[in-house]
């Protein structure tokens, strides 16, 4: 009795040693080079995204011969105007890259707490664009805090126009209460959204022109992001574009 | 110093400097925007050299969304006979709620898993199929989000 109950025991240990291996070897087998599906990361095959009302698939194109051709595998343009860019726009703005992009797509994006902002003209824009974006050119972010244009642009962003503000309470905001850091006289930036912004890449710009426009208005620069390798990089990763037209 | 003050007392001399000032304040602000539209024109002849519109990837979730791989040149086709349209066992337009209820009757498998879904997710789920994905879709969309979601 006692014997059945042994060999009972080593089966089912022999049994979960071997379930336990190939799994392992599976996975392995999965990340190594023998893997057949290209994945955005390690962890992340593809990922979703509503784009123009309708999900986008953001993947990479399965073939590791594909070659990218076209505008965007040139290597040079004039300079300037279209000079290689430093890595900072400004200090006090991050810079991302491709990663931060598709965790920013999958949490910010999705909660409605951010935005992907194409801050190239419309004529780049319809050509194609990162799934999920939206377009603010840079002519408008670069307006003046009293355009008509850019105050819908900031209340697009979640910031809100204030009632005049009395001296006091300005003076208190500037010492830092009441939240002052995230307000100006004129807009109270404390809900605005986080954005990321791109254009067309590392020689591009345009979108470091739409920071600094929102600096200048006193977005928050905890709240701005740069995507300096833009659409050049975005294509040279194979990633999925998507055309607003 | 003496001759800087001489110079400054003749009427000539004040009447020269002040058309250069005149000069240079109207032209600076004009040199400006001529440089900033020189830009938006290169910038758009830039654009022109940008012909490769992609191709719609054949994992589009609707064939009215021209979602595309990068790059030109890819033999991949369109999405040919997608529907835009809910299958018609599945009314449109329902609340979340009555969505949530119809996947339950209908296609309890796919519940199983999309009640599994954070919040953003199920949303997303939601909209994608109040923007016209098949059914056959949403649950493709439903088992994605549960295999890859962290």
């Amino acid at each position: 009795m006692v014997t059945t109950k042994r060999i009972k025991i080593w089966f089912m240990l022999v049994l979960a040693t071997v379930l336990t291996s190939s799994a392992i070897f599976a996975a392995e087998e999965e990340a190594g080079d023998g893997s057949k599906w290209i994945g955005l990361t390690a962890n992340k095959p593809y990922l979703h995204v509503i784009h123009s009302g309708k999900t986008v698939k953001v993947e990479r194109i399965q073939d590791p011969n594909y070659e990218l051709r076209g505008y965007f595998a040139k290597t040079s343009r004039q300079c300037p105007p279209f000079c290689l860019r430093p890595m900072e726009v400004d200090p006090r703005v991050k810079t991302v890259g491709e990663i931060e992009v598709f965790n920013f797509i999958e949490k910010q994006l999705r909660t409605d707490k951010g935005l992907l902002v194409d801050a190239r003209t419309p004529s780049w824009h319809q050509k194609g664009t990162i799934p999920g974006s939206v377009n603010y050119p840079f002519t408008t972010l670069s307006k003046g805090i009293d355009d008509l244009e850019m105050e819908e642009a900031l209340e697009e962003f979640g910031a809100v126009k204030r009632e005049e503000v009395s001296a006091f309470t300005g003076w208190l905001e500037d010492q830092g209460f009441f939240n002052g850091d995230m307000k100006t006289r004129e807009w109270d930036f404390s809900n605005c959204k986080e954005l990321i912004i791109w254009c067309n890449g590392p020689a591009c710009g345009q979108s470091p022109r739409a920071i600094k426009g929102l600096l200048d208005v006193g977005y928050p620069p905890q709240k701005l992001f740069y995507y300096r390798g833009g659409m050049q990089m975005w294509q040279l990763f194979s990633l999925t574009t998507a055309n607003p037209g | 110093m003496r001759v800087l003050s001489q110079q400054l007392e003749r009427p000539d001399f004040c009447s020269s400097m002040m058309a250069w000032l005149f000069f240079l304040v109207i032209t600076l602000p004009c040199a400006h925007v001529a440089a900033e539209d020189s830009y938006l024109d290169q910038l758009e002849a830039e654009s022109k050299k940008l012909t490769n519109r992609p191709i719609p990837a054949p994992e589009a979730n609707s064939a009215s969304t021209r979602v595309e791989k990068s790059g030109a040149g890819l033999k991949k086709q369109p999405t040919e006979g997608k529907s835009l349209i809910p299958s018609p066992d599945f009314k449109s337009n329902l609340a979340m709620v009555e969505f949530e209820n119809e996947l339950k009757n209908r296609f309890l498998g796919s519940f199983t898993f999309y009640k599994k879904l954070p919040q953003p997710s199920k949303e997303e789920v939601y909209h994608g199929y109040l923007n016209g994905n098949s059914i056959k879709d949403t649950r493709k969309i439903i088992m994605s989000r549960f295999l890859h979601s962290r």
